[in-house]
Formats: structure tokens, sequence, C-alpha cells
């Protein structure tokens, strides 16, 4: 459990964090209890009877994409300015688990959506915008593992990270506006308060699970990192 | 700038099989387009103010990768980057290029749109022509500004589009609706909200660009 | 506008299956990238260690 620091390495000064298995099981069995007491403590809604327990799911993923989204913004600039390889690398693990959140939150939404609408896609404001992140996120993903040099790799997705955050609200009126300029937009998420709890909880519990697995992602970075580095080292004919 | 952007355009200009490429290029896109929607003149009417943009943004693209191309062939990049000038005159130098390219395309496919698509340009020519301007700037700021990633790395031809194309959800939505509403007659003024969000949109994307140019330009 | 159909506690159970298989899912995508993740880093540094 302890750090592995590597101070001589050229390049490599990233501090490889510690494990932390527990959190995973942690987190894990908090949405599962969350989930289990919001589920079984709420009564059906006047409209959409039952299926507003989906929201239980739907929403903290959702929630904690946007977070996810907002880090990488955070620690894109945070590499911009400092130069330091960790921003980079918590930029990227960030925008890993963001994209898996956003494609579950569009899952989600798609199944609460065919039972609610009758169909599986409505083009939705909200919907529709998921689905545009989740693309911005691909491309950033995509350049990524285009880019071999780390250094350019870091500049480059710190850039394209910034630009896509910038985006993100604009992306979301102009869809909004889209839709409802000559409809009256049916919100999905005008939930009464009696939901709010659960919905709260739930959230909570989902950002522990956000606050894992960019963790985790993080840790596997810095080795990969590590490793690479390690690699160019002995190529090199240096002392690891 | 005015040397980056003078260069980019001369280059074209000797070399004008790129544009004609291009052209003829945006001319099948819109016959395809015209192919899947069926030979109903209400619906290609309907349809034009999409056609065209979707248009616009295919052909686009396959101008701004080229744009790098000469420096990276020839190492010139390293070279423009000794020189201790700002970086941002370069990001405008191949902008305004890319600008004038795109625009001139533009001018070939819009007569094509009127013809093919019985676009009816002539209810308001003047304000679609200036949503050609604006949309037009947005495309060609993020398209340089990509490219200048994209066109440096392995698959480049499929890597431009996929960082491209989300980003500039705004600029198409509002591009065709305010085109489409304009031809319309505009009863509800929509246009001019979507004309707000174009400038808007130019505004901070440019500003954006230029000052993250320096980040992607360099080695 | 609502439809409810009488069997929405099949898309109720779908969305968490979904939510799990997803979650779950990536948990072990991570699990197996850090494992290879330490392995390589592992053997980088051995060899870089044996070098001299």
């Amino acid at each position: 459990m302890t750090d592995m620091n590597l101070g001589q390495g050229a390049g490599a000064d990233v501090a490889i964090p510690p494990k932390r298995a527990w959190l995973g099981l942690v987190s894990l069995l908090a949405i599962a209890g969350t989930q289990w007491w919001a589920v079984s403590n709420s009564a059906p809604d006047r409209d959409m009877g039952n299926l507003q327990k989906i929201m239980y799911v739907h929403v903290p993923a959702a929630w904690t994409a946007f977070i996810a989204f907002f880090i990488v913004l955070v620690a894109s600039a945070m590499y911009l300015w400092k130069r330091e390889e960790k921003f980079d690398l918590v930029a990227a693990s960030a925008a890993e688990v963001g994209a898996v959140l956003t494609a579950l939150t569009l899952a989600l939404g798609s199944i609460w959506g065919r039972p609610t609408w009758g169909t599986w896609w409505t083009w939705d404001a909200r919907l529709t915008s998921t689905a545009i992140l989740l693309l911005i996120y691909i491309g950033y993903l995509a350049l990524r593992a285009a880019t071999d040099d780390a250094e350019r790799r870091a500049r480059w997705s710190a850039a394209v990270g910034i630009l896509g955050a910038i985006n993100v609200p604009i992306v979301y009126m102009s869809v909004r506006w889209w839709r409802t300029l000559h409809q009256v937009q049916s919100s999905p998420s005008t939930i009464s308060s009696t939901y709010v709890d659960g919905l709260r909880l739930n959230a909570l519990s989902m950002t522990l699970v956000l606050v894992w697995l960019i963790l985790a992602r993080y840790r596997a970075a810095c080795l990969q990192r590590a490793a690479e580095t390690a690699s160019e080292n002995a190529a090199l004919g240096g002392r690891v | 700038m005015g040397a980056v952007a003078w260069k980019d355009l001369a280059v074209e200009r000797r070399t004008k099989a790129n544009f004609n490429a291009v052209v003829f290029f945006a001319a099948l896109t819109m016959l395809l387009f015209g192919f899947a929607l069926g030979a109903d003149t209400e619906a290609l009417k309907a349809a034009s103010g999409g056609v065209l943009w979707l248009t616009v943004l295919f052909s686009g693209v396959l101008v701004f990768n080229r744009s790098y191309q000469t420096e990276l062939e020839t190492g010139a990049l390293e070279v423009l980057l000794m020189y201790p000038g700002e970086r941002w005159s370069i990001f405008a130098g191949k902008f305004l290029a890319n600008l004038a390219f795109v625009l001139l395309v533009e001018a070939v496919i819009l007569p094509l749109a009127v013809v093919l698509y019985h676009m009816p340009l002539l209810n308001a020519p003047w304000s679609v022509l200036m949503i050609m301007l604006l949309g037009t700037i947005g495309f060609v700021t993020l398209g340089t500004f990509y490219a200048a990633m994209a066109s440096r790395v392995r698959s480049r031809e499929v890597l431009l589009p996929l960082l491209l194309f989300p980003m500039l959800v705004p600029v198409l939505i509002a591009a065709v609706q305010a085109t489409s509403a304009l031809l319309n007659g505009d009863a509800m003024g929509d246009s001019r909200t979507w004309v707000r969000l174009l400038v808007v949109f130019d505004l901070i994307f440019f500003v954006a660009a230029l000052l993250a140019f320096e980040h992607v330009i360099e080695g | 506008m609502t439809v409810v159909f009488a069997n929405e506690w099949t898309y109720i159970i779908a969305a968490y299956v979904v939510t799990w298989l997803g979650l779950g899912g990536y948990s072990i995508y991570l699990a197996r990238l850090s494992r290879r993740a330490e392995q390589d880093y592992e053997a980088a540094r051995s060899s870089g260690k044996g070098k001299s």
C-alpha cells in the first residue's frame, strides 16, 4: 500500500497511488444500498407509475457524467498551466470514466423513454445533447489513442478537452431551442418532491463510485506511463 | 499572418486541381442527397437548407488537413516555429486561407442548391448569404484548429471529422434553422435568435482556438 | 401523453441490469488493465535494473 515513487527516471515522476480495492467494494455496496432503499420506499408516480424508479439510476449516471466532464476541464486547464503530467493522467482517466457514464446515461434514458413515449429515441434536448457529449468524449479519447508522444498527447488533449467543455452549454442550448421553438417541451424530470431524497442519496452514492473509478483508472494510467518511461530508459541504457 | 495566408492561397491557386476536386465532390454530395431524399419537390425544398449545410461540412472537411500538408511534407513547420513570432498569426493566416477556399466552394454550390433543390433563395438572398458567412466562419475556425493536430497523426481522415463534427452541432442547427426560417418568410423572427447564437459561437471559438493554438502547433 | 405498459417492471429491471452490467463490466476492464500495467511496469523496472 506504499506509494512507489520514481524519482530518478527522466520524465515519469508521477507517484503511483495505492490500490484501494476497499473503496470499490464500499462504493458498490453503497449504490446497491441506496438503490434498494429508494426503489422499495417510493410510491408509484401519478403520471409515470413505477417507471419513476428508473430515475434512481438514470439521474445519478447523468450527474456523475457531468462531474467527470468538469474534472476533465479543470485537469486540462491545470495541465496547460503547470505542465505536470499527473494532471494529464487525471484528465484522461476522468474522460474515460465519463464516457462510460455518459453511455450509461443514454442507455438508461432510452430504456426510460421506450415505455413512456413509445420509441427508443426521441431527439429530446437532453438525450440529444448527451449523445453529442459522448461523441466529444470519444473524439478526445481517439485523439489520445492516435498520438504516441506523451508530451504532445497531453498538450493536445488538454486543448481539446477545454474546447469541448466550453461547447457543452452551447450545444445544450442550441439543441433545446431547436426542439422547443414550435412545440411544447415535455421534460422527463419534473419529479415531485417526494422522490428527491431517493434521488439525492443515489446521486451521492454514485459520486462515490465515480471517485473510485477515476482513482482506479488514474492508478492504471500512472502504471502504464511509468512502464512506458521505464522501458524508454532501459532502451536508452539508463538506470531506472 | 498575411504571409502565411498569401502563401497558402498561392499554393492553392497554382494547384487548382484540389479546388476543383472539392467542388466536384460537393456537387456529387448534393446529387446523392437528392437520390436519398426522393424526387418530391416540396420535400427537397424543405430539406434544402439542411442538405446545403451538410454538403458544406462534408466537402469543407477535406480542405483543412491539406492546409497543413505542405508544411508537413517539407518540414517547413519547424522552420516557421523557429521564428519568435506570435503563434496566433499562423492560425489567423491559415484561417483566412481556408475561409477563402470554403467560401469559394460555397459560391459554386449555392446556385446548385437553388437549381437542384428548388431553394427559394430570392426570398431573402442577403440574409442567407450572411448566414452562410457566419456559419462558415465557425466551421473554418474549428476546422483549422483541429486539423493542426489531426493532420499530424494516423487515421487523420476520420479523426478530423470525429473531432470536428460534434463541436459543430450548434453551427449546423443554427445555420440550417436560420436559413430555413428566412427562406420561408421568418414569420416568427426565429432567425434572429439563431444569428445571435452563430455570432456568439464564432466569437467564443475564434478566441479560444486562437489562444489554444500555440499549445497544439508546437512539435 | 404517458403510455404506461402493463409490464413496466420489465423496463425497470432492464435499467438496473444495464446499470450493473455497465459498472461491473467497466470495473472488470479496469482490473485487467491495472494488472497488465503492473506487470509491464515490473518487467520494465527489472529489465532496467538488470542492465547496470
